[in-house]
């Protein structure tokens, strides 16, 4: 089955009476065997509590949660077999214990006996770069350090899934690099299901080909971030020209094209035009030709995903899904 | 894959060795109190109600009873207190995540720190011993059987006080409180009235009594009053194992897990 997790239909709601919040409204959507998938949305969205209800430490009010076909709905056990995570970063570890221990200790927690398994510990231990560190109290590492023991426990628990909320919040972006490349390549390594949940939107384009954008409660998008690129591309373009440009020049410019304010740098003046049809490219050449501006360069602006996020959730009553 | 017992049981038990082993001084220190009684008592200072009939007059009564009340007091409010810990550490998730039954995880690890709070017991008390030239004459296969059961009662109370704080966290000045209604029961005049005996940890600490004041064997105890006390245990054990249960599913329900 190539279907690894299937999250159908999960509602949530937290409290009675004139104090109910509706957590989840109905959240569904699923993640293929051996695929990255990211979980994104604002604080508050239901990121955690659709996590939680997963792992069984939530217990939704309705729905359905799949492993492999295997039917794990309030079994929170089962869903242990099948499901680990790595929910507070740097805390999930016990400081007193080393690397290799914590693995020991973790795999030991999943019914797996460490005892045959420190070299495979070890492995993963050496992707994570922290070969040298494996004997050394949790304590004394650095923070970054600390989180990836973090998840080299969860990848100890051998599980066909992983939750990694947050893997790397606090990181500067050296180390947050790192443990994106390190994370690849152990997810391709050790051919693991991972559903990611992160603030930053770099990381989630870095490592996810797909993702799901929560807000409120529900599902706005479940896509691939190519196709919601394309979706949310826009007809702007950065256009570099040589020296500053008169007022009377930009004026002109801004009553033909849409314009954001040009930004002047080591003698460039840096222009954003958004086109409404592909005349509008060649007129504005014509244009800058007229005006005897030399242009540098001419590039199509790419739309991140952080810019689709805040469009999607700032869109709440259009859902975007494909 | 199927989780085994005994592998839990041995990578609980490498655990709290290793910790143990790394942190002697901090374990130690926790439980300094209690140790420096156990040395004071056993270098002649007087316990308060030593010398009294109800926790006996000779220093093996006396050794055995602050036992009692030592490891009484210390399954009560372990589980709670490892509960809170973890929770603050942001490992208690992982616990939960586990396919083992948080309860026999709970339970193993607090059998487990028993077994090493007596070896400190033990060892304290041979300092003591040791120092004053004293020796103690303990009928350990009577002591041992009705010491179990009493760990059982405690173990179920400790499960139950676990199961408020896993709903309302913040339970540790209750907890500490607690102390006193251990001694309480440890000490709980059963012979005046067969009430005292229905508290948990009442029964099987009356028999042990009996066995150090009067030098009563196992064999010589009636077997209602053995059943009795092994009921008691096993009942106060099992209530507090479904109360556990029963809260865990409520916190599930309610979003309570592990937020601290």
């Amino acid at each position: 089955m190539d279907e690894a997790l299937k999250v159908e239909g999960l509602y949530k709601t937290y409290g009675r009476g004139a104090k109910a919040v509706q957590a989840l409204k109905g959240v569904s959507f699923a993640a293929r065997r051996g695929e990255i998938l990211g979980l994104l949305g604002p604080n508050g969205a239901g990121k955690t509590t659709t996590m939680k209800s997963i792992l069984g430490l939530i217990e939704a009010d309705a729905g359905k949660i799949e492993v492999f076909g295997k039917d794990l709905w309030r079994r929170p056990r089962e869903a242990a077999r099948h499901i680990a995570a790595v929910l507070e970063g740097n805390r999930n570890i016990y400081w007193r214990l080393t690397p290799l221990e914590n693995m020991a200790f973790m795999a030991g927690l999943q019914g797996i006996d460490a005892k045959g398994r420190r070299k495979q510990h070890e492995a993963i231990l050496e992707i994570l770069d922290l070969g040298d560190k494996k004997d050394t109290v949790v304590n004394h590492l650095s923070r970054g350090m600390k989180q990836k023991v973090a998840i080299a426990c969860a990848f100890a628990r051998e599980t066909e899934i992983l939750l990694l909320d947050e893997p790397t919040l606090g990181l500067d972006l050296s180390m947050s690099y790192t443990l994106r490349r390190q994370l690849l390549t152990l997810a391709q390594e050790e051919k693991r299901t991972i559903l990611l949940s992160s603030h930053d939107m770099d990381v989630v384009q870095d490592l996810c080909r797909r993702v799901v954008i929560i807000d409120q409660g529900k599902v706005m998008a479940d896509d691939e971030v190519a196709h919601l690129q394309s979706l949310f591309a826009s007809d702007t373009y950065e256009v570099l020209v040589a020296g500053s440009l008169t007022s009377d020049f930009l004026a002109l410019l801004s009553s033909r094209f849409t314009l954001a304010e040009p930004e002047e740098e080591d003698g460039l003046t840096r222009l954003r035009v958004t086109f409404q049809d592909h005349g509008d490219l060649y007129r504005l050449m014509d244009l800058l030709r007229e005006g005897q501006m030399i242009v540098r360069s001419l590039t199509r602006v790419e739309v991140d995903l952080g810019s689709i996020f805040l469009q999607v959730t700032g869109a709440k009553t259009e859902e975007v899904t494909a | 894959m199927k989780a085994s017992p005994i592998l839990l049981l041995k990578t609980l038990w490498k655990k709290q060795l290793l910790e143990f082993a790394r942190y002697w001084v901090q374990t130690v220190g926790d439980n300094m109190n209690t140790l420096i009684v156990v040395l004071a008592v056993v270098l002649g200072a007087r316990l308060a109600g030593s010398g009294s009939p109800t926790l006996g007059e000779t220093l093996d009564a006396v050794v055995v009873t602050l036992f009692l009340w030592a490891i009484g007091m210390y399954l009560l409010s372990a589980f709670s207190w490892d509960l809170v810990t973890e929770a603050n550490w942001g490992t208690l998730e992982q616990l939960m995540m586990s396919p083992y039954d948080f309860r026999f995880i709970a339970v193993f690890r607090s059998a487990i720190m028993v077994l090493l709070y007596i070896f400190e017991y033990i060892l304290i008390l041979a300092v003591g011993l040791a120092i004053t030239g004293r020796t103690l004459t303990l009928d350990l296969i009577t002591l041992l059987p009705l010491l179990l059961l009493v760990v059982v009662a405690a173990l179920g109370v400790g499960l139950f006080v676990a199961g408020i704080a896993l709903i309302h966290k913040r339970i540790q000045s209750v907890v500490n409180l607690l102390q006193w209604v251990v001694l309480t029961l440890v000490v709980a005049p059963v012979g005046l009235s067969p009430l005292f005996a229905l508290p948990p940890m009442s029964a099987p600490a009356a028999l042990i009594r009996e066995a150090m004041t009067q030098g009563v064997r196992l064999s010589q105890f009636s077997w209602t009053s053995l059943a009795v006390a092994g009921g008691l245990s096993l009942l106060y054990f099992l209530l507090g194992w479904a109360f556990f249960g029963h809260q865990e599913r409520k916190a599930r329900r309610e979003g309570l897990l592990a937020q601290y």
